[in-house]
């Protein structure tokens, strides 16, 4: 899955930085016309550059070299004769991919998957974030804040048993109606609550995670904006809608571009965890879709011709975003210059 | 729309294949399949005819077995030696050095200069072994890149489920690994006489392209069965069921959600050997039937639902099915379907707490008066390779070591091997059985144990009942052994045909858990006909034509 590197080149750490501040625009004006010379910028930022070094070469030998192993999804390749001696194809991967109703329906169930995360999970670490950002002391903060960071180090074997044990057949919930009288849950096993019960565990181990970015952005917030708002009568509310949500909406849009490049990924574990569960009619997503066609069978191009495709429509979504942003007058995930 | 690879898939590789047979299936296979093979006249072989490429099988008088195993089940010991025989009464080695790769499941064991155990083998064998250890979990990953690389150890020892998955396993063989042929075919075996011990099925096992490329890893003859809690039935004063209706009956009495114990596990491979369905492929009149088309496995599942619809099978196995283990042991659920190993390990974990926890593998019983059909394992496990490119001498040097760590149960060598020093490693208690010392629990490991094989034996004596009660259902159950028309042929599933299967049985699990009727169970088939299974059932018509088994 190496073409996602490309699509996703731009690491999420570079939303750290604090939102641009009014003098670089001002500072636009300045540099209008000719700016300094390409050699001029060059010698300039040199000690800049050079910092940069280790991690272009990171991302050059991890992520770019392999992706030029995407050549194999237009042969029929097998290990020991190598990309060199492997016959070619052509399009018959994804041919293959293109009628198989199995693939369909694993792109169906990601693309459904993908949105309700979108609309169910990308919220939440923002509402947590503001609300962890209103606990005003301290160490109730940073406890808080450790208790809801650690699920995510939690791996997802121990999640969906977590869940099992509370929220299955015979789990404590149940076991507690069934000795009440009641009818057990019916939730863990139901194909109908797949939805709810995936979604919920995306939420319970990464929301908190996903707050750190926000709470950084949070920080960047010039705390005297919140202190002439009051003074002008502003109450809780508006502060919140007129301040701190406009301060993180550049964030926001590039989580989200980020997220739409990432959006068929949704994850292989969580769904090959609970494909009995659930069936293959739901949990089928297309990371489980290509292991169960190559890895089951040795079939190492079919594999790469879907990543290769997962990843080209990534890459076209992230451009789509980006542009769209561009065009609301945000950064997106680069600024135009 | 159709389609058709432009490219050969059918890639296999059989343990005697004619090159001319495989142009008659398809041309394109010829190139890819079978290099170095001149176009013969395609003679029908069987297994039987690898005779001359293997060793003559001399059986090595060791221990006197307590039970003997019948029909070809394994030997039952159920006490330790009083004196253990010295099978191999000079080290073997010459003082050579080299390495060994295996996978190991479980901690990784200190290193050498660091790990008494290995010096103590290694002083033993006269040769210094030195093991590379793969994480077993992760090993066709690591396989993969290291036969993709080339880069194969001295001696490697690969899984046979591995070398099944590994596409053109048959093609690197020869190029990576020693043909053994010259070393151990026919009376040549009679150097090494504890490799000569072992089965000839699982020697013919490991020809491949017409060379003797492995040796083999006897593995017992079944793999999975139903455990129940023996001690809990007869707390409820049942006993075992004989038939499936009874199995059911049983399942409803000890079924009590509310007091936190349910039936049953999953245990739907079980259930096919019950209703008396192939393992894969049944031959008759010329024609054949694969395991999903007979109305014997249509029963199994037909029975699998009955017991999932009556909520009979623990609500975590419905939706995990990966802690039965523990809920057997805890006695949440009273029959599961395991590895037969997962017995003894049972016993090690409970017994010290709860001592009349007792288990045992379910009566072998058929369906509506019909006898069962038990699902033969492949004769051999797994297979240690030879690196191509040594010296001759270095070969023997290598065949003694292995000849040392076939030595069989009663023997000096085994304990060694096994479980290091007496005194140091282990010490034998009352009954003249071993037990790791505090050294020996941290040191010891499998490395020796994975680089030959030996015959299965049913050896655990320390655990109450076990080895008679093991040896009793096993010597029972051979005897419905199925007929398999492919048996001893190495045989690499065509890759449509592999890849039809998933979706079947994605859709069986969905009727066996109600998200389907019953009734969607044809289309289920017909779409797995038209997906691969028609094409691999021509595919082994040829091999079957080949072999002369038609």
């Amino acid at each position: 899955m190496t073409e996602r590197a490309a699509a996703t080149a731009p690491s999420p750490d570079r939303a750290l930085a604090p939102p641009p501040r009014r003098r670089d625009r001002s500072g636009r004006g300045r540099r209008s016309g000719r700016g300094p010379s390409l050699r001029a910028r060059w010698l300039r930022d040199r000690s800049l550059l050079l910092m940069t070094l280790p991690a272009i070469g990171l991302l050059a030998v991890f992520h770019y070299v392999p992706t030029f192993g995407n050549i194999i999804a237009f042969q029929q390749y097998n290990p020991w004769d190598g990309v060199a001696g492997s016959p070619w194809v052509g399009l018959y991967q994804f041919e293959r991919l293109f009628t198989d109703p199995r693939f369909w329906n694993a792109v169906g169930n990601t693309l459904v998957i993908a949105a309700v995360q979108l609309v169910f999970f990308f919220p939440v670490p923002i509402a947590l974030a503001i609300l962890l950002d209103s606990v005003l002391a301290r160490r109730v903060r940073l406890v808080l804040q450790s208790i809801v960071y650690m699920p995510h180090f939690f791996s997802w074997v121990l999640v969906v048993t977590l869940f099992q044990q509370i929220l299955g057949g015979a789990g404590l919930v149940s076991q507690a109606l069934r000795g009440a009288g009641y009818a057990p849950l019916d939730i863990m096993a139901s194909p109908d609550a797949f939805l709810l019960v995936v979604t919920s565990q995306m939420v319970w181990k990464d929301a908190g995670w996903g707050t750190i970015i926000f709470l950084a952005a949070l920080a960047a917030i010039d705390q005297n904006l919140y202190e002439s708002a009051a003074v002008d009568g502003a109450n809780r509310w508006r502060r919140m809608w007129h301040i701190t949500l406009p301060g993180l909406r550049p964030v926001i849009v590039l989580l989200l571009i980020l997220k739409l490049g990432d959006i068929l990924n949704v994850g292989f574990e969580q769904f090959y965890l609970q494909r009995d569960a659930f069936g293959s009619g739901v949990s089928e997503v297309m990371d489980t879709y290509v292991y169960h066609q190559t890895l089951v069978t040795g079939n190492f191009s079919a594999g790469a011709a879907a990543g290769l495709l997962k990843g080209a429509v990534g890459l076209v979504l992230i451009l789509v975003a980006n542009k769209t942003a561009h065009l609301m007058g945000e950064h997106g995930v680069y600024r135009r210059s | 729309m159709r389609l058709h690879p432009p490219i050969p898939t059918r890639r296999r590789f059989l343990g005697l294949a004619g090159a001319g047979a495989l142009a008659a299936l398809s041309p394109s296979v010829l190139t890819s399949c079978s290099p170095g093979e001149g176009a013969g006249g395609g003679s029908a072989a069987e297994a039987g005819s690898l005779d001359s490429l293997i060793p003559t099988h001399i059986p090595f008088e060791g221990v006197v077995p307590d039970v003997e195993g019948l029909h070809g089940a394994p030997d039952g010991f159920t006490s330790y030696p009083a004196e253990f025989i010295r099978a191999v009464p000079e080290p073997p080695g010459r003082g050579g050095s080299y390495t060994a790769m295996t996978p190991l499941w479980g901690p990784l064991p200190p290193g050498p200069g660091n790990n008494s155990f290995f010096d103590h083998v290694n002083g033993r064998l006269g040769t210094t072994v030195e093991f590379n250890f793969q994480d077993g979990n992760t090993v066709i990953d690591k396989m993969n890149a290291v036969i993709a690389g080339r880069d194969v150890a001295d001696l490697t020892m690969i899984p046979d489920w591995v070398i099944n998955l590994m596409p053109q396993f048959n093609r690197a063989v020869g190029e990576l690994f020693e043909d053994l042929t010259p070393h151990l075919a026919g009376d040549a075996a009679a150097a090494y006489p504890l490799l000569a011990n072992l089965e000839s099925d699982a020697w013919r096992w490991n020809v491949f392209n017409d060379r003797l490329q492995g040796v083999p890893w006897p593995a017992e003859p079944f793999g999975n069965w139903v455990l129940y809690r023996r001690d809990l039935l007869e707390e409820y004063g049942l006993e075992a069921p004989t038939t499936p209706d009874e199995l059911f009956a049983i399942g409803e009495e000890v079924n009590d959600p509310g007091g936190d114990r349910w039936a049953f596990g999953d245990f739907t491979l079980s259930m096919r050997q019950v209703f008396g369905a192939p393992k894969q492929w049944r031959y008759s009149g010329g024609e054949l039937t694969h395991m999903f088309e007979t109305d014997e496995w249509r029963a199994s599942v037909e029975f699998m639902r009955r017991i999932f619809d009556a909520g009979l099978v623990h609500p975590d196995i419905v939706a995990l099915g990966d802690n039965s283990k523990e809920l057997l042991n805890s006695g949440r659920i009273v029959f599961n379907q395991d590895g037969i190993g997962a017995w003894h390990e049972a016993y090690g974990q409970m017994l010290g707490d709860a001592p009349d926890f007792r288990l045992d593998l379910m009566p072998v019983f058929g369906a509506n008066g019909a006898d069962p059909v038990m699902h033969r394992s492949d004769p051999s496990a797994q297979s240690v390779f030879v690196r191509r490119g040594l010296e001759p001498e270095q070969i023997e040097e290598l065949l003694g070591v292995l000849n040392f760590c076939a030595a069989p149960f009663g023997t000096r060598e085994y304990m060694d091997y096994r479980y290091g020093e007496e005194g140091v490693h282990h010490e034998l208690d009352g009954d003249g059985a071993p037990q790791l010392t505090d050294l020996g629990a941290g040191e010891v490991n499998d490395g020796y144990y994975f680089i030959s094989g030996r015959p299965p034996a049913v050896t655990e004596s320390q655990f109450p009942d076990f080895v008679e009660w093991k040896t009793a259902w096993y010597n029972n159950a051979a005897r419905f052994s199925e007929e398999d028309p492919f048996a001893g042929i190495r045989i690499q599933r065509p890759e449509r045909f592999a890849g039809a299967e998933t979706p079947l049985t994605d859709r069986v699990q969905d009727i066996i858990r109600g998200r389907e009727d019953l009734g969607a169970l044809d289309g289920a088939v017909a779409d797995w006909r038209r997906d691969g299974g028609d094409e691999g059932r021509e595919f082994y018509l040829g091999v079957l034509q080949e072999h002369g088994r038609d």
